[in-house]
């Protein structure tokens, strides 16, 4: 399936001791992929993502279900208990529940992170266009 | 001439040595994270509504001529939460010679209330919403992490703020110049 490639934030790598934008410590990369669109993070060394903050719409609206990803890696936080994060790098699957008709979208991805042991973002947002081509 | 050889040898290894000491010196030495300059005047900031946990109006006024500590955090944050008995230790050493710390959360009361009970926070934990994030921005948070952490003169001037982990060890040499200085 064709379809646009978008990088949101093309930094350059990171050491672990910049502060870095939530652009360059998360970069996800949508593609449409077979039944849905991926999103490939590359989480910056020193840095997780938390796998189940991450929250995706899309405008116009599509017919999205849950999101399909690797278990991750568990943390047992003792305040706010067991949680999974990702590092390094991870795909994820938004699938389709009905085939979407062609046109352009943009993906809004509602993410949340920390850098290890130094500090945490508030849920961010990031977005990206792909395009459903006529089939 | 043999002598005058090795005599300029050993220069040119120093001169080379330095050089590169120099540079090495730079690249390990990471810029530290560069806040943007605060976009909210004294006057408004300790005029800003807030609350506490039981949902009961709280500013910043009671304490103008106080040093204040204002630290941005959430229970979520697992790096706000191993700050935090840093800061109430300081709290504590410093209570005498006018310091206030006060923790500002995005966050559920419920869940700040208990955290609080159970770390023995000697300190203000008040909370709100979207309100308090953009408030911190306009501080200077332009990455809009947690911690954040403001350090206030006794008329509401930011004096000094971390994105980040503020060490305890810092803060503390940090407090003490300040309230010399307002004594």
């Amino acid at each position: 399936m064709l379809g646009m490639l978008v990088t949101i934030g093309m930094a350059n790598p990171a050491s672990a001791d910049a502060l870095l934008e939530p652009d360059q410590a998360f970069r996800p990369a949508v593609r449409l992929a077979a039944g849905g669109f991926a999103i490939a993070y590359a989480v910056a060394p020193g840095y997780y993502l938390y796998r189940d903050r991450i929250r995706v719409v899309t405008v116009p609206p599509l017919p999205l279900g849950d999101l399909e990803m690797p278990e991750g890696e568990a943390i047992d936080d003792p305040f706010v208990g067991p949680t999974r994060t990702f590092r390094g790098s991870v795909t994820i699957l938004q699938p389709f529940t009905a085939s979407p008709r062609p046109g352009f979208y943009r993906i809004r991805i509602t993410a949340q992170g920390c850098a290890e042991e130094r500090f945490c973002y508030r849920p961010f947002v990031q977005e990206a266009v792909i395009e459903v081509p006529p089939r | 001439m043999r002598r005058l050889v090795a005599v300029t040898g050993l220069l040119l290894a120093a001169l080379l040595a330095g050089i590169a000491f120099h540079f090495a010196g730079r690249a390990s030495a990471p810029a530290p994270p560069a806040p943007a300059p605060p976009a909210i005047t004294p006057g408004v900031l300790m005029a800003t509504p807030f609350a506490d946990g039981q949902g009961k109006p709280q500013s910043l006024a009671p304490y103008a001529g106080k040093v204040i500590v204002l630290n941005f955090w959430a229970t979520w944050c697992a790096p706000c939460r191993e700050e935090m008995p840093g800061f109430v230790r300081l709290q504590a050493r410093w209570q005498k010679s006018g310091v206030q710390f006060i923790g500002l959360a995005h966050d559920d009361p419920a869940k700040v209330m208990a955290f609080g009970r159970e770390l023995g926070v000697n300190y203000p934990l008040w909370v709100g919403g979207s309100d308090i994030s953009d408030l911190s921005r306009r501080l200077g948070n332009r990455l809009g992490v947690l911690p954040y952490t403001v350090i206030l003169g006794p008329t509401g001037d930011v004096l000094d703020q971390r994105m980040g982990l503020f060490d305890e060890h810092e803060l503390d040499q940090r407090l003490g110049k300040l309230t010399a200085k307002s004594s």
